[in-house]
């Protein structure tokens, strides 16, 4: 999204020069498959079918319109009804159970208590209500990337708008962003972020990007206002100026598209950065509110299923999720960083 | 050397990635494949009994004991508010602290006073006067005697309604005046005659020196250091780590047996139960029902329990509820309490969360007292029936968004959840679902103890849960239940029953035991049928003690610590059955 | 030299006050008393609206929170951050028996990381392209990436049970009769303790630091001095380590300012699950009892904390480099 700021004619050189470098590009794909699967969770994992014609009524797409009449049936009770003689037929997602349907709501008696291990029920086991694993880590992943995603474009701007100003037009404004900059940097990030989590009163992700957002843009902010202060100086910056280009229109065509390669890599290993925070702060008991599925949250489940009774896909799926997609986003950063900056790359 | 240990911790993540997993891929409660190499533990130690010879043996003194705690105190000051707190009392009454009399373990389930520090007392007929004869010769662990100065300096603290000692001076509101008149003796008027007013007096306040009770309350160094008449002594506390007592070589009465006392203060319990296994409590308290469960199957790796320790299973006097706001309009009708309590999946939560330890109640008092009639069955888990009632309050769904409405105001309410409850994380995704299914829409709102209590105490929340705790098997639920409690009380859901307010003060005056229980079980049905709770279970206590550990026996007022002793030799292990 | 340090001083009031003005705004902005009382039993939790308000009287929390925020600022000067509203110990007091372990430990964990960064980025950049720079380059990458919450965990899965490899401890910095040890048997007991809480405190900031020292070098080997000594025919080892090392040290000792804020942060974490009552933990409690004097104590005093390292990095990248740049991106 931000990379339309490039400009056009070095667009095509950095995606040449980033292709050839086959560990971000994987990252890139795995990216990929991620947001899919963020996007398609409820087709990955739902309790209600993708399609079905049961009893005569049918039905497209209940797992994403969830219609009133199958408010109490799941994919389970469904298939019970299932008469194929009659003509009916069901479309089930690839793992028949939705992120928050606890064992109350699935059929299969079991002897032990949960977290069940995985079976062919459940393909990466179900967390201590029954849960399908599988299918919180979906419903998660998108939890993940908007926090990652939002508070990262929050900082960016943020960033973006405080370099600007204070590299562009100095004096008094670049004091007074240093100071609030260096305030930002010197606060103990984490601290700080706990503080306002554990004290207000949280409903949704909002608070958490919010709280990303404004204590995290220092480091766009001072890549701006150096790279603003380098370009000022330059030739064509000054010929637009002397030709009576107004302020805005200098920043706009000229200063923001070129600053914007250093803060689009910033930003990438920002949202990895940005999807780690969450995850702590969930661990932690201070992130996404429950029963709201969260890779952190999972993994703080774990924490009390570390030995009697073990449940180790409580602690290994989670948090590979959560590392691959750090490691992605990392990954393609680093890809975008040679890919803008040759000197550098290997 | 120099890129070999990134690669090596790396190498051992991934290692434990795969491996660690491999190895527990069998399900924990299942049968264990090699039963000649594991052991197999014993009726006994499934049920959580002690074995006969867990208190036998002739006593011999020495050794210490290391006790798992799950909190970090606030302060160990009983007098104070904030330092009260419920499981770390245990540890310090009757080992530190010392009350006038105490309640007598033998006589359970009644538990009879028995003089401790008091030598014997005189009661008046009218229940106005109590006159206490207090022990001689008995010396706080600063050398102080203590006598009936100490006595007043206490009540003097307790009474004075500038220090946060708010919960014990609810038990002397009817105080008019005491009294010393010489070093032995205390006497206590009371303006009205209530049936505990003596008992909470005795048992309830921990004696301390009067010099140490002197400057600014919150701050006394006695918060941290505490000084009693016990037979343990303080010793030091490293915070978040242990608190250590000894044992007390001037003590007034028998001498303790061990040595010392460390209270291992470790909140976590993965972390409580991995220490525990590699032995590093003689008593374990507070362990999950999944470990408890988890640890029975005869398993090799379980053998360090089966073989190390003895379990102990012991109902306690403490009880779980769900409380509706009745200050909510949508709680006020019994019908819509009924239904929500009928939509509480009982039987799942009792297999699922509670891995059948716990024990269904619908009593608000101790199970084991005449005070709860056992006639009261448990309301079905029926959710048909539980939407009929709902549609019979009057909710339904109106405008067609799958959620409950009545006069325009959709059936939503938040439910205010302690975070540290493992049992809640565990309870609520459930309930939101069978509420969903019924068209209830439940919301989760996360508060920590002090914000919740304080949210509690002013009524300021739709639905909530606690438990309610008690060493002493005689209670009195006016606080808990009396309509004027609601203010200010510990009537937090607004309840109000004239029937119930009358019986609940004619138990006050009501000195005679079987004639309070048939007022109690009065209470008890009213309470259950009006659904003021949604009554859930009593909870014991899961303990595990070292096998060498003797003179240990359960109560509801916890062990008895002064009969602890050690057996010089871990004892050795029983052959299996 | 004297007047960048005057002026860089002068600099540091305006972030101090800001800091403690948002820190003050964070800890009263939010609702909830901190009176805590007996959850437990009937008849616990009936505070008298005398008792409460002596409690609020005591804390100064009747006053006009301008009034209350000139009053802490005054304290605070003097180090006084007043009485903790759980146990009313003074706040001071209880940050100094938590901040030397949290001392010890992230000091620690800066000097490993840099013992092992600097030749790991020197190395990596030097034999660039080799399978050795891959292969640091993608070990780093994953350890980058990896949650220490997650880490620690798994750690104490791995070797802390005796289950698996019982090496370690599970719990705190010290045996239980750590006073008793000699000075060599504690020096002993606290490596034993803090080896796993290093490795996850460690192993983020390793990761950076290499990656900063391969880019320094990298850009330093490319320079033209360093070309001149090899051409000159000076022996490699001589033109790495005498000419090139030297400059492309510097910015990335620089960064041990930047670096310390994360592992102070990471210390909640890593702290909480190791047991360790440390700043981390400090603060986490804090924050879940709404003990906003300990809040606002240990937001504080970790900020000058950064402030005080920010300003010894800034005075070395100026010692070493008298045009001083505009600071390194981290």
């Amino acid at each position: 999204m931000t990379g339309a700021f490039l400009a056009p004619s070095s667009r095509g050189r950095v995606w040449r020069r980033f292709r050839k470098r086959w560990l971000s590009l994987g990252a890139l794909g795995l990216l990929g498959l991620l947001f899919a699967a963020a996007a398609l969770a409820d087709e990955l994992a739902s309790d209600k079918p993708i399609a079905a014609r049961v009893g005569g009524h049918t039905w497209w797409l209940p797992n994403l319109t969830r219609p009133l009449e199958l408010r109490a049936d799941t994919v389970q009770t469904l298939r019970a009804r299932l008469n194929r003689d009659q003509g009916d037929w069901m479309v089930e997602p690839l793992v028949p159970f939705g992120p928050y349907q606890t064992y109350s709501g699935q059929s299969a008696e079991r002897p032990s208590a949960p977290p069940w291990g995985p079976d062919s029920d459940h393909p990466l086991g179900t967390d201590e209500v029954g849960r399908d694993v599988f299918a919180r880590l979906v419903h998660g992943a998108r939890a993940s990337l908007t926090v990652g995603f939002v508070a990262v474009g929050l900082y960016v701007l943020i960033g973006l708008l405080l370099g600007l100003l204070a590299g562009y037009y100095g004096g008094v404004l670049d004091a007074v962003v240093s100071r609030v900059t260096e305030i930002t940097m010197t606060f103990p990030t984490m601290f700080f972020i706990l503080a306002v989590m554990g004290l207000v009163h949280v409903k949704t992700l909002v608070p958490i990007m919010l709280v990303i957002g404004l204590t995290r843009w220092t480091d766009v902010c001072r890549l701006v206002r150096a790279e603003v202060l380098r370009l000022k100086t330059l030739e064509f910056v000054q010929a637009s100026r002397a030709i009576g280009a107004s302020d805005l229109r200098i920043l706009a065509r000229h200063l923001v598209p070129n600053a914007m390669g250093p803060v689009l890599v910033a930003a990438t290993f920002g949202i990895a950065g940005a999807i780690l925070i969450e995850s702590s702060l969930s661990f932690l008991g201070f992130g996404v509110p429950p029963p709201a599925p969260s890779w952190g949250e999972l993994l703080s489940q774990a924490n009390r299923y570390l030995t009697h009774p073990g449940a180790w896909w409580l602690t290994v799926y989670p948090g590979l999720a959560i590392f691959a997609t750090v490691t992605a986003f990392n990954l393609v950063g680093e890809g975008l960083r040679d890919a803008l900056d040759p000197r550098q790359g290997a | 050397m120099r890129s070999h240990p990134t690669v090596a911790a790396l190498a051992v993540v991934a290692a434990l990635a795969a491996g660690g997993g491999c190895k527990d891929k069998k399900p924990a409660l299942a049968p264990a494949p090699e039963p000649q190499k594991a052991l197999r533990p014993t009726e006994a130690w499934l049920r959580g009994e002690l074995p006969r010879e867990a208190n036998e043996g002739v006593p011999v003194p020495g050794g210490t004991l290391t006790v798992r705690v799950q909190t970090e105190p606030t302060g160990l000051n009983r007098l104070h508010d904030q330092m009260i707190e419920g499981t770390m009392a245990k540890y310090t009454t009757g080992t530190v602290y010392e009350t006038l009399a105490e309640l007598d373990r033998s006589t359970h389930p009644r538990y009879e006073l028995k003089p401790l520090l008091a030598e014997s007392w005189d009661l008046s007929g009218d229940h106005l006067t109590h006159t206490v004869h207090l022990r001689h010769g008995v010396k706080f662990h600063d050398g102080e005697a203590f006598t009936s100065a100490d006595v007043k300096a206490v009540l003097d603290v307790v009474m004075n309604p500038k220090n946060l000692t708010t919960s014990l001076r609810s038990y002397f509101l009817d105080l008019e005046k005491y009294e010393a008149p010489d070093p032995f003796t205390v006497v206590l008027h009371w303006k009205k005659p209530y049936f505990l007013s003596f008992r909470n007096f005795v048992t309830a306040l921990p004696m301390m020196p009067a010099s140490a009770l002197k400057g600014d309350f919150n701050t006394l160094p006695i918060n941290r250091a505490p000084i009693g008449t016990g037979p343990f002594k303080f010793v030091n506390w490293e915070a978040n780590k242990a608190i250590v007592f000894a044992r007390n070589d001037d003590y007034w009465g028998p001498k303790a047996f061990l040595d010392g006392l460390v209270v291992r203060i470790v909140k976590d319990h993965t972390v409580a139960t991995q220490m525990w296994e590699r032995g590093e409590f003689d008593l374990m308290t507070v362990i999950q029902p999944g470990v408890w469960r988890a640890i029975e199957a005869a398993d090799p790796k379980n053998d360090w329990a089966i073989a190390g320790y003895n379990r102990i299973y012991f109902p306690e006097n403490i009880y779980s509820w769900i409380g509706w706001n009745e200050e909510r309009p949508m709680f006020k009708d019994r019908r819509v309490r009924t239904a929500l309590a009928m939509l509480f999946p009982y039987e799942q939560v009792a297999k699922n969360i509670d891995m059948n330890l716990e024990l269904p109640t619908t009593c608000p008092y101790y199970r084991e007292s005449a005070s709860c009639d056992p006639a009261v069955a448990r309301l079905p888990y029926d959710p048909p029936a539980a939407r009929r009632l709902l549609a019979e309050a009057g909710w339904k769904d109106s405008n067609g968004d799958g959620v409950l409405d009545k006069d325009g105001v959709p059936f939503k309410f938040v439910f205010l959840v302690n975070p540290h409850s493992v049992k809640m994380a565990k309870l609520v995704p459930l309930l939101q679902e069978e509420y969903r299914k019924a068209g209830v829409e439940l919301d989760i709102e996360k508060a920590e103890t002090a914000v919740y209590m304080e949210r509690m105490r002013s009524h300021d929340f739709d639905v909530a849960t606690l438990l309610w705790s008690s060493q002493d098997p005689q209670q009195d639920q006016f606080q808990v239940f009396h309509s004027s409690q609601a203010a200010g009380g510990s009537n937090y859901v607004s309840y109000k029953s004239e029937e119930v307010d009358r019986l609940l003060e004619q138990i006050r005056v009501e000195f005679e035991a079987d004639a309070r229980a048939q007022l109690e079980r009065r209470v008890h049905r009213l309470v259950y049928q009006d659904q003021v709770y949604d009554f859930m279970t009593n909870r014991p206590s899961l303990d595990a003690v070292k096998k060498r550990v003797r003179g240990l026996s359960p109560s509801l007022a916890w062990y008895d610590l002064r009969k602890v002793w050690l057996a010089p030799e871990p004892a050795p292990v029983p052959a299996p059955q | 030299m004297r007047t960048y340090l005057v002026r860089r001083l002068l600099l540091m009031i305006p972030t101090f006050l800001g800091i403690t003005l948002v820190t003050f705004g964070v800890a009263h902005l939010a609702p909830g008393d901190p009176l805590q009382l007996d959850p437990d039993g009937p008849g616990g939790g009936v505070a008298s609206r005398a008792a409460i308000e002596q409690f609020r009287h005591s804390q100064g929390l009747d006053l006009p929170l301008g009034v209350q925020y000139a009053r802490w600022l005054g304290k605070v000067v003097t180090l006084d951050f007043g009485t903790s509203s759980q146990d009313h110990r003074p706040v001071a007091q209880k940050i100094g028996e938590s901040l030397p372990k949290t001392l010890l430990l992230s000091g620690l964990a800066l000097f490993l990381s840099y013992a092992l960064a600097i030749p790991l980025g020197v190395l990596s950049a030097v034999r660039r392209g080799s399978w050795f720079e891959r292969g640091v380059t993608v070990g780093l990458f994953l350890l980058y990436s990896m949650p220490a919450f997650w880490v620690a965990v798994m750690l104490l899965l791995a070797f802390a049970r005796p289950a698996a490899l019982d090496w370690f401890p599970l719990q705190g910095l010290t045996s239980d009769g750590f006073a008793a040890l000699g000075p060599f048997a504690k020096v002993r007991d606290v490596a034993w303790h803090a080896a796993l809480p290093l490795v996850c405190l460690t192993y983020g900031a390793l990761a950076s630091i290499s990656r900063y020292m391969r880019s320094g070098m990298l850009e330093v080997l490319g320079q033209d001095y360093v070309r001149t000594a090899r051409a000159k025919g000076l022996p490699e080892r001589v033109v790495i380590w005498k000419h090139a090392f030297r400059n492309a040290v510097v910015p990335v000792i620089t960064l041990f300012g930047m670096t310390l804020p994360h592992v102070l942060g990471g210390s909640v974490i890593v702290e909480s699950i190791f047991g360790i009552n440390g700043m981390g933990s400090l603060a986490f409690e804090a924050i879940l009892h709404r003990d906003y004097p300990m809040v606002m104590g240990v937001t504080t005093l970790t900020a000058l904390l950064t402030m005080a390292s920010m300003l010894a990095s800034d005075v070395v990248h100026a010692l070493a480099d008298p045009r001083v740049g505009a600071g390194v991106a981290p």
